[in-house]
């Protein structure tokens, strides 16, 4: 196993206690989010793909990253008309973690570096 | 087909025309050969170029979201089983009622998009159908599949709604 993996399963066990708003927060703020993009380097990108519904792209949106209405409609929006939108921006095990879980909705996400 | 909540958030779903509650049934249970695709083409690591990664993500992530579309699989299998089937007054069909615990609803929400998928997958849907511009023709598989997806938008749309309310 990597180590990347096994900081990975080390996040897995906390990863329930964290708190999403907190980092989803930096994408509503673009003075914030730039200062985020400085710091970090990866980025967490959900594709479009024809079958999913809005309602549940953004249900989900809210649900993984604590994204307001307005948020995950708009992020929603950027994959529907755009085919991928950067949902969240950070560390790479927490990125990894974001990705799984949005897997585990089937939404279509990967990862790049920044 | 009529949607009710209940106070405790339980959701039925009442009068359910006989060929949709088979079709439903039909649907989901489908996908119980298909999780190896499913996991091959919705599950994919999401960093292909990093082979180590990916080596990574197939062997210790990927078994782990099958084991939770596998348990999330058994709980709408088990809402399934108890659908109750009645006659109705006036209705010469048998129509069905189906419960929703609230307990399940995510459960729900996932299998429902796993089925939507792998229908649109398995019989390569365009877009104008899966949107529901088509009006199936159930004369033919394609056109059962495109029901099935209809209807599986349907009941989904509405658990969207209940859970962000």
């Amino acid at each position: 196993m990597s180590i990347l993996f096994s900081s990975y399963f080390k996040l897995q066990s906390i990863a329930y206690s964290l708190q999403p708003s907190s980092k989803t927060e930096l994408l509503e703020n673009p003075a914030l989010s730039e200062e985020r993009l400085l710091a970090s380097s990866w980025q967490v990108i959900v594709h479009n793909d024809p079958v999913n519904l809005m309602s549940y792209v953004t249900m989900v949106f809210q649900k993984i990253f604590g994204f307001k209405k307005e948020i995950a409609e708009k992020h929603m929006m950027e994959v529907h008309t755009q085919g991928r939108s950067i949902v969240w921006v950070g560390p790479r095990e927490e990125a990894e973690f974001y990705v799984e879980r949005l897997h585990g909705f089937l939404l279509l996400a990967t990862l790049e570096q920044v | 087909m009529n949607f009710h909540q209940r106070e405790n958030g339980d959701m039925e779903v009442s009068e359910i025309d006989p060929l949709l509650a088979f079709l439903m049934v039909e649907g989901i249970r489908q996908e119980e050969e298909e999780w190896d695709c499913i996991a091959e083409s919705f599950l994919a690591t999401p960093l292909a170029e990093d082979a180590l990664f990916s080596q990574d993500w197939k062997e210790y992530v990927q078994p782990g979201l099958l084991t939770l579309f596998k348990s999330c699989h058994a709980h709408v299998i088990t809402d399934l089983e108890n659908m109750k089937r009645e006659q109705l007054h006036g209705s010469q069909d048998r129509l069905a009622t189906l419960l929703i615990p609230a307990a399940h609803r995510e459960a729900w929400l996932r299998i429902l998009n796993v089925a939507r998928l792998s229908l649109a997958a398995r019989h390569r849907l365009h877009d104008q159908e899966i949107s529901g511009e088509v009006v199936p023709d159930l004369n033919t598989e394609r056109g059962k599949a495109l029901l099935q997806l209809q209807l599986f938008s349907m009941i989904q749309q509405v658990l969207v709604e209940v859970e962000m309310q």
